[in-house]
């Protein structure tokens, strides 16, 4: 094998087992994730152009899709914001209980979807502990798209904490230092220091948190009253195609959820190559 | 270096006059901008928990000196500077700066350029970025203008001879250049003082004598008053004017490069800077005595008890074997030293290893021979 110039994927290297892990990945991505996402786009294709165009420019799928995508944009981008926050006073404060709340930031993870999705509806139902202080306010949760904002911010929060919090803790207190040497106050180094170094984390965090939410079902049905052009979610609609046997249908909204995902992640990991800039080396 | 000794000697000068122009802020440190200030830390104290990391330390460092605390890991030196920076504050005793008491000053206010051992650069910010920093969160009414930033960085670049890199990541420089991006940093918020911990510790030798002897200039020029810290003692005495010696959170001597070397105050002190030797002797009828042995070396006020015996080994006169009154060890082992050879005696049935220097061409001084001599130059410390 030793200077085979067919191995030019190879670098000379002392880590072993190249071929062996990669002859791995390859065969578990193809049968877990490749395969499912071909037969997919296969059982799409049998539904010819014109029909593929017919469900994609159906208004009930758009409105669903229009939906689920910039519920999960805002979930994930409030989820940033919180999380970043959770992540910084667990790091870095120490008070009494921060480790069951340190904990307690995994339960979303943890619980079944429909218990989450359950319990909200409970909370923010009109006649709920919350609920029934803000139908005074003329503010309705439970079964609007406010009800699946809650349910999708409600289960991506750990995926924020959880990328944000390692990045919290390597920070390095002497470059903080320096900046205050330097005359910045603690706004600036916040805004100027860590913000950056954090901004890498805090985008895949927001990514996971996104991919979830777009993905998520269990909680957000008992919440959002499912009602079609109004609160009515994607994957929701692929579930109603599918009891009424429009398989086809089903999987052309699947393909078309799939197709703008993977946009969005593209889009998001670009960003963050472009954020990562000045941190590859040293 | 040439295009260093070329560079623009009124341009620190051309600064201060624009300080004192800008700096009028009302903030209360305002008044000292621009010109080197003298320092006075007063039985400073400070405890980590119960461990005293310094107990009651004072030094008077004049405007415009180049003090060096060494002393080794622990010995509290770095907490010295970091308290006169203020990004640690002692839990008694007083700093002045100028007269004015710097305790009451924020980090912010003190205005001091801080050049740490990590050189802690900003990674996601590019050269120019790094160094235009100190200048770029200034409040609005104090920040230079855009052109102006830009032509301060260019000419710290080029003082700091790194031109042509203001694009480059940190990351993409080597350590001595990250170094000097550091410095540049410091030195563009036209500092007060400028601070330096271990600032050549993580370098390898050929880049430290070049930045050592670079700084030196830097200094000369800049006339800035500057404190670093360093466990190097050869650093030390090469660069610094004045050298204060740490050791268990206690200045042990302040002096200069030759006051420390020839006249050390104390034991450690004298086996802290450079190389010694020591032999436990006695004192009788005003002499040295080695193991029951009087000695040829005569001590004026010294009496009674052991003392400690410390030389240089290159402070040593070889005597005739036979002469008495000598010190006598047998040559264990045999290096080359320098300019000469290095000789690890065992000396008299208590078997003392001590270290002594000879002419390379030196005969009858080779392993196993027995050597004869003694000190020339020496100081008695009290066991």
């Amino acid at each position: 094998m030793a200077g085979a110039p067919s191995l030019a994927l190879r670098k000379p290297s002392v880590i072993p087992g190249f071929g062996l892990t990669l002859g791995f990945v390859l065969t578990y991505l193809g049968l877990v994730v490749l395969i499912p996402l071909a037969a997919l786009v296969l059982k799409t294709a049998g539904l010819g152009w014109s029909g593929f165009l017919a469900i994609a420019s159906d208004e009930r799928t758009i409105a669903a899709l229009w939906l689920s995508f910039s519920l999960s944009l805002v979930a994930a981008a409030i989820n940033a914001v919180f999380g970043l926050v959770i992540a910084w006073v667990l790091v870095r404060y120490r008070f009494p209980g921060r480790r069951i709340l340190d904990a307690m930031v995994d339960l979303p993870f943890a619980l079944p979807t429909a218990v989450a999705g359950i319990a909200l509806t409970a909370l923010y139902a009109p006649n709920g502990w919350v609920g029934q202080y803000l139908e005074p306010l003329g503010i309705k949760v439970a079964y609007t798209p406010l009800g699946i904002l809650v349910a999708l911010v409600f289960i991506g929060i750990p995926f924020v904490v959880r990328t944000v919090q390692p990045v919290i803790e390597d920070l390095d207190s002497e470059v903080q230092e320096a900046a205050a040497t330097l005359g910045a106050t603690r706004l600036d180094t916040l805004a100027r220091i860590v913000l950056p170094t954090l901004i890498p984390a805090l985008l895949t965090g927001f990514a996971l948190a996104l991919a979830r939410a777009v993905g998520e079902y269990g909680s957000v049905i008992f919440i959002a009253g499912n009602i079609p052009y109004v609160s009515e979610i994607a994957p929701l609609l692929i579930v109603v195609k599918l009891t009424e046997y429009n398989y086809a249908g089903a999987t052309a909204i699947a393909t078309l959820m799939l197709l703008i995902s993977f946009a969005l992640l593209l889009a998001i990991n670009l960003l963050q190559a472009w954020s990562r800039r000045g941190f590859d080396r040293g | 270096m040439d295009a260093l000794l070329d560079y623009d000697v009124n341009y620190f000068r051309r600064q201060e006059t624009r300080v004192d122009e800008t700096a009028l802020s009302g903030s209360s440190g305002a008044s000292l901008w621009g010109k080197p200030v003298d320092v006075r830390v007063d039985r400073v104290v400070r405890e980590f928990g119960a461990t005293p990391a310094l107990r009651g330390v004072s030094i008077d460092i004049a405007a415009g000196e180049l003090v060096a605390l060494l002393g080794p890991s622990g010995s509290g030196k770095t907490t010295l500077l970091r308290i006169l920076a203020g990004l640690d504050a002692p839990n008694a005793g007083r700093v002045t700066f100028a007269g004015e008491d710097a305790l009451r000053l924020s980090v912010q206010q003190r205005h001091i350029g801080f050049v740490f051992q990590s050189y802690a650069l900003f990674r996601s910010m590019k050269v120019f970025d790094n160094i235009a920093f100190g200048l770029t969160v200034r409040p609005l009414w104090r920040r230079p203008r855009k052109s102006e930033i830009r032509r301060r960085v260019m000419e710290l670049l080029d003082l700091v001879q790194l031109s042509g890199l203001e694009n480059r990541y940190p990351s993409q420089l080597s350590g001595g250049q990250r170094q000097r991006v550091a410095l540049a940093r410091a030195l563009a918020i036209e500092p007060r003082m400028l601070l330096l911990d271990e600032p050549f510790g993580a370098l390898d030798a050929k880049v430290r004598r070049e930045l050592r002897r670079w700084l030196r200039e830097i200094h000369d020029r800049t006339g800035h008053t500057t404190v670093f810290v360093t466990h190097d003692q050869e650093e030390a005495i090469e660069l610094a004017d004045r050298i204060a010696v740490l050791n268990n959170g206690q200045i042990e001597q302040v002096g200069t490069p030759a006051e420390i070397y020839d006249k050390p105050a104390t034991p450690f002190v004298a086996s802290f800077i450079g190389e010694t030797s020591a032999l436990p002797v006695g004192v009788r009828s005003g002499k040295l005595v080695l193991d029951g042995t009087p000695l040829d070396i005569s001590v004026g006020g010294a009496t009674g008890g052991t003392h400690n015996l410390v030389f240089r080994p290159h402070d040593v006169t070889l005597r005739p074997a036979n002469g008495g009154g000598t010190v006598t060890g047998r040559v264990m082992s045999e290096r080359r030293h320098g300019g000469s050879r290095r000789l690890d005696l065992e000396v008299g049935p208590a078997r003392h290893r001590v270290e002594i220097d000879v002419p390379p061409e030196t005969e009858n001084a080779h392993r196993g021979d027995f050597v004869s001599f003694l000190p020339s130059r020496w100081w008695l410390f009290e066991a």
